[in-house]
């Protein structure tokens, strides 16, 4: 074997600190690639998110109208609501989220196997929306207190295209993989 | 009106303008009163449309609990007001109109009145674990779990 193959085996010693973890990533990359792998099931992941059988309030109705006919969330593989958190992958947070709700959402939560995204949709999900004053007792100023939101949907309630728009979003960010730019 | 003429604690009964007001009489009853009140509206084929509070502690140092009862056969509706001391509690009429169940936990979570012989007088609207004494429809209220943050803004 010539002296210049078997010395591209051996790890080379960045700036002279072989601790140096990232940098010698950066120089050789990962030995097993598992990332094709990463981005097949990212694709699939993609194209059928299961979302929870789920609403808080109004915006649900506009979710419902999303799922049924007119404009079918089955066409991008999002129509399966499911009525168990085990077998979901995104929570469509779609309504007021009132103080009392904030134990079975957390509930609901943790009980979706990841790996799980959440969309907050209409006002009251960012951050309060209407309801929103000083001193107010009764609800939760954004989802975002709650779990960590992928979307957020604006609108009061946001339309059917919307919801669309953010499921298109998350699918872009899902295929993205850890390469995802904000 | 004659129906609650014989009943002692019906302090004034008073007509009132029904395409003006929506009701067609105002009763000012006392205490002791509300339940056989109540009764008398029951036995007569009314129902308990609507009950709830008012804060009036600043203005006359009184909750005032306002009962609507309603009647469709001979249509007419009958306004009662039962002025009570802050530091009283109420009856509870749960057991002539079992719909008031719920009403009467609604004014004692927003409002902080009792009810005697209320068969399970806990908060309804608010979290369980909301802090004792914390009654949000109070004028003087300030949400004990507010965080104060920057914006002004609760949680």
């Amino acid at each position: 074997m010539a002296d210049d193959q078997k010395s591209s085996l051996e790890l080379p010693i960045v700036n002279g600190n072989p601790q140096n973890i990232e940098e010698l990533r950066e120089d050789v990359g990962p030995l097993v690639h598992l990332d094709s792998l990463e981005n097949l099931l990212n694709q699939a992941r993609a194209r059928s998110l299961w979302p929870l059988t789920f609403g808080l309030a109004c915006c649900a109705i506009e979710m419902m109208a999303a799922g049924a006919a007119r404009f079918d969330l089955d066409r991008i593989g999002a129509g399966v609501f499911r009525p168990s958190a085990r077998q979901a992958d995104v929570m469509i947070l779609a309504g007021t989220i009132s103080r009392k709700m904030i134990d079975p959402i957390k509930t609901l939560w943790d009980q979706m196997p990841s790996p799980k995204w959440a969309i907050a949709m209409g006002g009251c999900t960012i951050d309060g929306g209407p309801f929103k004053y000083p001193g107010q007792y009764a609800i939760v100023e954004g989802a975002d207190k709650i779990v960590p939101v992928d979307v957020y949907v604006p609108g009061c309630p946001p339309r059917p295209e919307a919801l669309f728009a953010a499921l298109f979003k998350l699918e872009e960010k899902i295929k993205a993989g850890k390469n995802f730019q904000k | 009106m004659s129906l609650l003429a014989n009943i002692d604690g019906v302090r004034e009964t008073t007509d009132i303008d029904h395409s003006a007001q929506g009701f067609h009489h105002l009763h000012v009853i006392t205490l002791d009163a509300l339940v056989p009140v109540t009764q008398t509206f029951f036995d007569n084929g009314f129902y308990l449309e609507m009950m709830t509070c008012q804060d009036r502690r600043e203005a006359d140092g009184i909750f005032r609990l306002v009962y609507q009862f309603c009647t469709m056969s001979t249509p007419q509706r009958h306004l009662v007001h039962l002025d009570i001391d802050p530091t009283t509690s109420a009856p509870s009429i749960a057991h002539i109109f079992p719909a008031s169940d719920w009403l009467e936990r609604e004014v004692f979570d927003m409002y902080g009145v009792g009810f005697d012989n209320h068969p399970d007088l806990k908060r309804i609207l608010m979290p369980e674990a909301y802090p004792d004494g914390a009654h949000p429809l109070l004028k003087d209220f300030v949400d004990p779990e507010s965080k104060g943050e920057a914006d002004g803004q609760s949680v």
